[in-house]
C-alpha cells in the first residue's frame, strides 16, 4: 500500500529530473559558443597578382599601366557571404607602362615620388555583402603619403587547386581621384595633360593555408 | 599657354624688370642697389616659378604653419621653394650689409658664401642623401658662389643661364618637369639680366660679389642637389653636380664673349 501510494510521487520526481535534465541540456546548448569557420590565410602570389590602372591622356586616349607583383594577405573563410579582409601592398618601383621612360616619370616627384613614398597599401576595415561572393569592401588606401578611406568592389573569382594546394582568386575595382592624394601634376598645371580620375582593376591570386570548415 | 606664362615668362619678367630697373635706372652707379636688385630678382624669379608650378600651400607646409583642411603630403623636394624664399629674404641684407661696412666687405662676402652653402646643406634634406653627399652639396654651392664672385656680372649671368638650361634638359630627360620649368625660369632670368647688361653703363658690370654670387651659387647648387636626389634613369647623378660646378667653368669659357671693354669702363667712376 505504501508503495502504491508512493508511486505517483516517484513518477513525478522522475519527470522533474528528466525535465531538469532536458532544460540543462538545452541551456547548455544555447550557452555553448556556436561553431564558425576559421578564415584561411591567402598569401598573394606576386606573379599572378597585379593592379591595372587607367588614366586619360590629354583628354584623348585612355592609357593603361600596371603595378606588378602585389604582395600581402587576404583572410577569408571561403563562405560565399562572409567577407574577406585584405592587407595588400604594391611597390611603386614595380610600375610598368611598357615604356621605360614613362616608368621613370611615374616614379619621379611629379607623380608617385617613389623616393619618399615607395609603397602603396590597402588595409580593409569592413565590408558589406553585395551578392554571392561579392562585397563592397571598405578600407584605408595609403598612396603618395596620404591615407584616405575608400570603398572597393570585390568579387571572389574562384577557388581552385594548384600543385601547391588551394588557390583563391579575387578581382577588385576602384575609381579614385589622384588629386585627393596630393598628386596634382598635369590636372591644372599644365592644364588637362592627364586626367584626375584613375580607374583601378586589381587581380589577386594566392595560396590558401589553414582555416577550418564550419 | 597660360601655364608657360605663369611658370616661366612671369618669373623672367619680374626678375629681369627688377634687375633692369637697377642696371638701367638712375641708381646704376650704386653697387649695393645693383647687387640687391639682381640677387633679389634671381631669387624671386625662382620663387614665383615654384609657387606657380607647385602651389603656395606646398611652400607653407615647409614652414611651422598649420594649414586648415590641408591633407596633402609633406614632400622634401618642396624645400627648393623654401631655399628660394630664404634667399629672397636674405639677399637685400647680403647686398646692403657689405656696402654699410666697406672695410669688412671681403670678409663678409666670404662668410656669407660659406654660411649659405653650409646652411643649405644642413637644412635641405632630400631623401637618400648621405653626409658625404651633403658635404659635396655644400662644396658645390660654395665653389659656384666663389667662382661667380670672380666673374663680371654679364659673364656670371650667362654662365648661370647655360648651367640652368643644362639642368632643365637633365630634368626633362629624367622625368622631373617641375624642376625643368623652374630651371628654365632661372636660366631665362639670368639670360635676360645678361642682355640688359649689354645696355647698362654701370661700372658694376665688372664684378659680382656678395648677394648675387651667393644667390646664384646656392640656387644652382640646390637645384642640382634636388635633381641628383630624385632623378633616376637616363642621367647619372654626378652630372647634376658637374652642372652646378660648371657655372664657373661656363663663366671662364664665356668670359671673352661677355667681358666689358676695359677702355670704355676705365672712364666710369664707381660711386659705391
Amino acid at each position: 500500500m505504501t508503495l502504491n501510494h508512493a508511486q505517483p510521487y516517484v513518477r513525478s520526481a522522475r519527470l522533474t529530473a528528466v525535465s531538469l535534465g532536458m532544460a540543462t541540456l538545452l541551456l547548455g546548448m544555447a550557452a555553448a559558443p556556436s561553431r564558425t569557420a576559421d578564415p584561411a590565410t591567402i598569401t598573394l602570389d606576386p606573379v599572378h597578382s597585379v593592379a591595372l590602372f587607367r588614366i586619360q591622356h590629354l583628354e584623348a586616349g585612355l592609357f593603361w599601366g600596371r603595378f606588378n607583383a602585389l604582395e600581402g594577405t587576404v583572410k577569408w573563410t571561403m563562405e560565399p557571404t562572409a567577407a574577406p579582409t585584405f592587407d595588400i601592398s604594391a611597390k611603386v618601383a614595380n610600375a610598368d607602362t611598357g615604356s621605360e621612360k614613362l616608368d621613370g616619370n611615374l616614379q619621379g616627384p611629379n607623380f608617385f615620388n617613389a623616393k619618399e613614398f615607395p609603397t602603396i597599401t590597402f588595409k580593409s576595415t569592413g565590408a558589406t555583402t553585395a551578392g554571392d561572393r561579392h562585397w563592397m569592401v571598405k578600407g584605408d588606401l595609403t598612396l603618395h603619403g596620404v591615407t584616405k578611406p575608400v570603398e572597393v568592389d570585390c568579387v571572389a573569382t574562384g577557388i581552385g587547386t594548384g600543385p601547391a594546394g588551394t588557390k583563391v582568386g579575387f578581382e577588385c575595382n576602384l575609381t579614385l581621384k589622384r588629386s585627393d592624394f596630393g598628386m596634382k601634376w598635369g590636372i591644372e598645371k599644365p592644364a588637362k595633360a592627364l586626367g584626375d580620375e584613375v580607374k583601378l582593376i586589381i587581380a589577386l591570386e594566392g595560396d590558401a593555408v589553414g582555416g577550418t570548415a564550419p | 599657354m597660360n601655364y608657360l606664362l605663369s611658370v616661366v615668362l612671369l618669373p623672367i619678367l619680374v626678375g629681369s624688370a627688377l634687375a633692369g630697373a637697377a642696371l638701367l635706372g638712375p641708381l646704376r652707379q650704386r653697387a649695393a642697389i645693383i647687387e640687391c636688385c639682381v640677387a633679389y630678382g634671381l631669387a624671386i624669379a625662382f620663387l614665383i616659378s615654384f609657387v606657380h608650378e607647385v602651389d603656395l600651400p606646398a611652400l607653407l607646409r615647409q614652414l611651422p604653419v598649420e594649414l586648415k583642411d590641408d591633407d596633402a603630403p609633406f614632400e622634401r623636394w618642396h624645400q627648393l621653394g623654401l631655399v628660394a624664399l630664404l634667399l629672397t629674404v636674405v639677399s637685400p641684407v647680403l647686398a646692403l650689409l657689405p656696402a654699410a661696412m666697406p672695410r669688412h666687405r671681403r670678409a663678409l662676402v666670404i662668410a656669407a658664401t660659406l654660411l649659405s652653402a653650409c646652411g643649405a646643406a644642413a637644412f635641405v634634406a632630400f631623401p637618400g642623401v648621405s653626409n658625404g653627399s651633403r658635404a659635396l652639396f655644400a662644396a658645390t654651392c660654395a665653389l659656384s658662389s666663389g667662382a661667380i664672385a670672380m666673374c663680371g656680372l654679364r659673364t656670371a649671368m650667362c654662365a648661370l643661364a647655360v648651367a640652368c638650361a643644362g639642368m632643365a634638359a637633365c630634368a626633362v630627360m629624367t622625368g622631373f618637369p617641375s624642376l625643368a620649368v623652374m630651371c628654365v625660369a632661372l636660366a631665362g632670368t639670368a639670360g635676360s639680366i645678361a642682355l640688359v647688361g649689354c645696355w647698362s653703363r654701370s661700372p658694376r658690370m665688372h664684378s659680382v660679389a656678395g648677394a648675387i654670387s651667393v644667390v646664384s651659387g646656392t640656387l644652382a647648387g640646390t637645384a642640382a642637389a634636388c635633381g641628383a636626389a630624385y632623378a633616376s634613369g637616363n642621367v647619372p647623378s654626378w652630372t647634376w653636380n658637374a652642372l652646378a660646378v660648371g657655372v664657373p667653368v661656363a663663366g671662364a669659357l664665356l668670359y671673352r664673349w661677355t667681358r666689358v671693354a676695359p677702355m670704355k669702363h676705365a672712364r666710369m667712376i664707381d660711386t659705391n
